[in-house]
């Protein structure tokens, strides 16, 4: 993001955005929404499983945000405030769609910017990841992507999840483990 | 303590569960599309409410800040009926004496209130005693937690009411008073979260569990 003069432009904080969102700046939080937009629709997708199903639950997330955003009591630490709703609307999705056998993701931007060699077996290899992931339990999938994808610490997990340092640790612990049980089997299939 | 150690077949999972992803350009436009389709939030603090011999006092907000109005300080109590349940210490017995007069007075049903619904529906009651306050809503996770879809009614004696038709389960909620404060119910269980990070109350209906 550039200034008027071409520098760049310094990052207004969330707190500065918040502040103004509280009293009714709705651009301000359309600044927001732009700056999490993509982290957390790969976080939901992830947990999802599809673009419409990720895509719905991060609109969700959003609004729901701004109407309560008076309830931000810590204005520094949106980020957090903002994943903890977020968590939990693909925990209420999850709940509400029917488990499907297979999830097909498409992802599209990746596949068309692939410079990679083989292509082909990069894209098919994607696809095996998320359709393992799709196989283990939400709790579980929810503590991996948090922890290996989004890199949060334990004591942000806990933050953001409610559950305990212990309890995260043993699900991205089992996570891990059936995750490497359902690669290894399409490895060697 | 689980095993840490980097795996490298984690490694690569990771790796490319962390490529960007397409999102629709449209997408931040159906946002801002969606709030302002909603009713303005209002500039809402978050107050805790004090126990104090179950009268909840309103004085600055969680983070010490003054209240934007400070002379709207909002006393009161709160009880919450529902068909099965009703627990007040002495004090607030004294007060709910008063205030089923006032209701019943009011012509206001507060006993059974109406049957089950065909889909196990009961009729939940919520009371907040605020003289003080210009407009009192409830919100909880069973209006999407909106300030406005939910006002409450104020009887002479200055106790706001509303009722609500719920399915059995368990509901979180709040009052809002003035657009701006969210208050707990203090006579209610206390939520341990919710998705804001911050304490709300809890209000089981009894029946099937969802």
């Amino acid at each position: 993001m550039t200034g008027s003069q071409g520098l760049p432009a310094v990052d207004v904080p969330d707190e500065l955005l918040v502040d103004r969102a509280q009293r009714g700046d709705v651009d301000a939080f359309g600044v927001l929404v732009a700056r999490y937009r993509d982290r957390y629709a790969r976080f939901a997708l992830h947990m999802l499983g599809t673009p419409l199903d990720a895509e719905d639950a991060l609109q969700e997330t959003f609004v729901r945000a701004y109407r309560s955003i008076g309830r931000c009591t810590d204005p520094e630490r949106f980020e957090r405030w903002l994943f903890s709703i977020l968590i939990n609307r693909c925990r209420t999705a999850g709940a509400r769609r029917q488990r499907r056998e297979r999830t097909l993701v498409h992802d599209d931007l990746a596949l068309a910017a692939a410079a990679e060699d083989h292509p082909a077996e990069r894209a098919a290899w994607r696809e095996e990841i998320r359709h393992a992931l799709a196989r283990i339990p939400a709790e579980q999938r929810e503590a991996f992507l948090l922890k290996h994808v989004e890199e949060l610490s334990y004591d942000e997990m806990a933050a953001v999840t409610g559950a305990s340092v212990s309890a995260l640790k043993m699900r991205v612990k089992r996570s891990c483990e059936r995750l490497r049980e359902l690669l290894q089997e399409s490895i060697h299939a | 303590m689980p095993d840490e150690r980097p795996d490298p077949l984690i490694e690569r999972v990771a790796a490319a569960l962390r490529r960007p992803v397409h999102v629709d350009p449209a997408f931040d436009g159906r946002v801002l599309d969606a709030i302002h389709a909603a009713a303005p939030p209002g500039a809402a603090a978050v107050h805790r409410a004090g126990a104090g011999d179950r009268l909840v006092v309103v004085d600055g907000d969680a983070n010490g800040r003054a209240p934007r109005d400070p002379g709207a300080r909002v006393p009161g109590f709160a009880a919450r009926l529902t068909r099965r349940t009703l627990a007040l210490s002495p004090l607030g017995a004294l007060a709910a004496a008063a205030l089923i007069a006032a209701l019943a007075a009011a012509g206001t049903r507060i006993a059974d209130g109406l049957g089950p619904g065909a889909r196990g529906e009961q009729s939940v009651e919520f009371v907040l005693v605020a003289p003080a306050a210009a407009h009192v809503a409830v919100a909880g996770d069973f209006n999407d937690w909106s300030a406005s879809s939910t006002p409450m009614h104020r009887t002479p004696s200055g106790a706001w009411s509303a009722t609500v038709r719920l399915r059995p389960g368990r509901y979180t909620y709040s009052f809002v008073v003035d657009g701006t404060r969210w208050i707990p119910d203090p006579l209610a269980p206390p939520s341990p979260r919710d998705d804001f990070g911050t304490t709300s109350s809890v209000v089981m209906v009894a029946g099937r569990s969802l």
